[in-house]
């Protein structure tokens, strides 16, 4: 499978051929940017809010995880303090709270990697001219583009460059 | 205030250059072998009093029945609150959408990351017998004992370790994309293979840039509210005591305010140097430094609220031992670290009130240490005017810390400083992706 791989020195021409493509109805596979632009996956079509959804279920985890785990010590070790109830909510809550931040942080940034499918420290994009500059001031557009006519209407949007790429 | 904070006159490819520039080519390398090569030496200060410590046990510190709690657990204190502050500046001003937290976030985020390591240390070097600290972790131990969850010295244990975990996570969530930059300017082979693999193969994909921005900003709305919870734990170690002057509700947001306040001086003492020493005046410009001054300001006026506040408590309440911290805090043995706070936390601030003072980099540089000791003698003031002074005149006495405390303390700030000497060496140490972001935004609206 070829690809074409098409570089804009300013994020808003990127902005514009993704809009033109996609009227086109020409298959786009990813769009590489050194910063998030705005705008870019409403353009694209992009939606995805898997994310947020895994850092709530690592929160709700987090906060059984710690209350239960409180409740289980205390009652295995029943320490009597003035007659004061073992089982405590007021005291469990604090610890309940900060589990929940650290199982929503964990699940947030492992979910991050395995959505991303990262690390992958070698990819055969890297290996595409000029693709370097993704990280400074280049905007890169990657189609999915079998035939001629797909590749003059990605010439007609004036792409600083064109390269073919094996994605 | 309609001056741009970001550089927008310049290529977009400008911030990247000069931010990647600094590890890759290090414009600074004498005074860094210098600066690096001193905090080492404190670092292995460190080291040995630790190993005294160790051998000795906590008899070489001035600790002495009644005031347990000295230097070990003051210092503690104070390198949470710095800790704390970190997050609260990269977190709580990216939800509030602050545009120049971003030249400032990175090395804020850092200087919790190693305070907190710092603070981290105190609690186990001021055990009896540090070698049995993992008796503070829930193990299913022969015992039969579990940690007492009642207890605010048990959440203490997992505040403070959830907490640096959390940190770091954000830290390293927001470095990844400015590594990819410097593996992509990098032309040694070392450096392409070190930073590529920190970097975990970023390529800037649409996609994985909308997961990351989600990631990012949902672990700041939750660091923001575990730095409240955090550092109102600490406040509850204080105020969940039977003792006066200490046993308050007021404590726990009188500590976050603290923190804030110590974290900021420490900010713009940093934000100061690093802006100096790597010429970043375009990135770090006067208006940083003036927000700085001005929530500096701010913070100073809410802390000298806090603390007439909390000794209007006390004189309200009648109770004649309440009444007798007041005393000892106005006029009693440690006096001297009540005004001494009051002057540099309360007095000295309020020189920001003039635009001038605002912008002038030696004066700013002064009142964030300024601020930065205050803190500490607040915290001295918190600890020993309650402590020397117990109910009973068989538990009086002065406290008087020794040359090991001062060792261990001054070990500690290498231990905070080295790593931040490899930080600003060896890592973008300002957010290159967050600026072009804002850049494009600005620019947007110059245009529209």
């Amino acid at each position: 499978m070829t690809a074409l791989l098409a570089e804009f020195v300013q994020p808003d021409d990127l902005l514009a051929a993704v809009r033109r493509v996609r009227e086109k109805r020409i298959p786009i596979i990813d769009s590489f940017t050194p910063f998030p632009v705005e705008g870019l996956d409403r353009a694209l079509g992009v939606e995805d809010q898997r994310i947020n959804w895994l850092g709530f279920a690592g929160m709700i985890s987090g906060a059984l995880l710690g209350w239960f785990f409180q409740w289980y010590a205390n009652s295995d070790y029943t320490l009597n303090v003035g007659g004061r109830p073992w089982l405590a909510p007021p005291s469990f809550t604090v610890l309940t709270f900060e589990f929940s931040v650290l199982l929503g942080a964990f699940f947030m940034f492992f979910g991050l990697l395995i959505l991303n499918r990262l690390p992958k420290l070698h990819h055969p994009l890297f290996a595409a001219p000029g693709f370097d500059r993704v990280t400074s001031d280049r905007y890169f557009l990657l189609i999915d583009a079998p035939d001629a006519a797909a590749r003059r209407f990605i010439e007609d949007l004036h792409p600083a460059s064109i390269a073919e790429v094996e994605p | 205030m309609n001056r741009p904070v970001v550089p927008l006159d310049k290529p977009m490819s400008h911030v990247g250059d000069e931010i990647a520039g600094i590890p890759l080519d290090f414009p600074r390398r004498r005074g860094w072998l210098a600066g690096a090569g001193g905090t080492a030496l404190l670092l292995f200060g460190f080291f040995l009093s630790a190993v005294v410590l160790f051998i000795g046990g906590v008899g070489i510190w001035g600790v002495n029945s009644p005031v347990f709690w000295g230097v070990a657990i003051m210092n503690y204190v104070w390198w949470v609150g710095i800790g704390n502050a970190g997050t609260l500046i990269s977190g709580l001003l990216l939800l509030l959408d602050q545009v120049w937290r971003n030249a400032l976030n990175r090395f804020a985020e850092a200087m919790a990351v190693f305070a907190i390591i710092c603070a981290g240390v105190y609690p186990i070097l001021h055990l009896g017998r540090p070698w049995l600290f993992y008796w503070m972790f829930p193990y299913p131990s022969e015992m039969g004992v579990w940690p007492q969850f009642r207890s605010p010295l048990t959440w203490d244990v997992f505040a403070i370790l959830i907490y640096l975990l959390v940190s770091i996570l954000f830290w390293y969530l927001g470095l990844i994309p400015d590594l990819a930059t410097v593996r992509d300017r990098a032309k040694g082979r070392l450096a392409q293979v070190f930073y590529g693999v920190l970097a975990l193969g970023w390529r800037g994909s649409a996609r994985h840039w909308l997961r990351w921005k989600q990631a990012y900003h949902f672990s700041a709305a939750i660091a923001v509210p575990l730095v409240f919870s955090v550092h109102s734990e600490v406040g509850m170690l204080f105020s969940a005591s039977q003792l006066a002057g200490w046993h308050s509700t007021f404590f726990p947001p009188f500590f976050v305010v603290g923190a804030a306040f110590s974290g900021f001086g420490v900010v713009t003492m940093l934000a100061i140097v690093i802006r100096q020493t790597l010429h970043l005046e375009d990135l770090v410009t006067d208006f940083h430094l003036d927000a700085l001054a001005r929530i500096t300001l701010g913070l100073s006026l809410l802390m000298g609220y806090c603390y007439w506040w909390d000794m209007f408590n006390s004189v309200y309440s009648g109770d004649r031992y309440e009444l007798r911290a007041v005393h000892d805090k106005l006029v009693g043995a440690y006096a001297w670290s009540f005004w001494t706070t009051q002057f540099l936390n309360v007095v000295v601030p309020h020189i920001f009130w003039i635009r001038r003072a605002r912008r002038n980099l030696v004066v700013l540089f002064l009142v964030g240490l300024a601020v930065t000791i205050g803190m500490w003698f607040e915290r001295y003031m918190l600890v020993v005017t309650t402590l020397y002074h117990g109910f009973l005149p068989s538990s009086w006495n002065y406290y008087i810390p020794t040359f090991w405390d001062w060792a261990v303390f001054a070990g500690t700030i290498g231990l905070f400083l080295f790593p931040y000497f490899l930080f600003v060496r060896f890592l973008p140490p300002v957010s290159i992706a967050e600026i072009k972001e804002k850049i494009l935004e600005l620019q947007r609206e110059r245009r529209a």
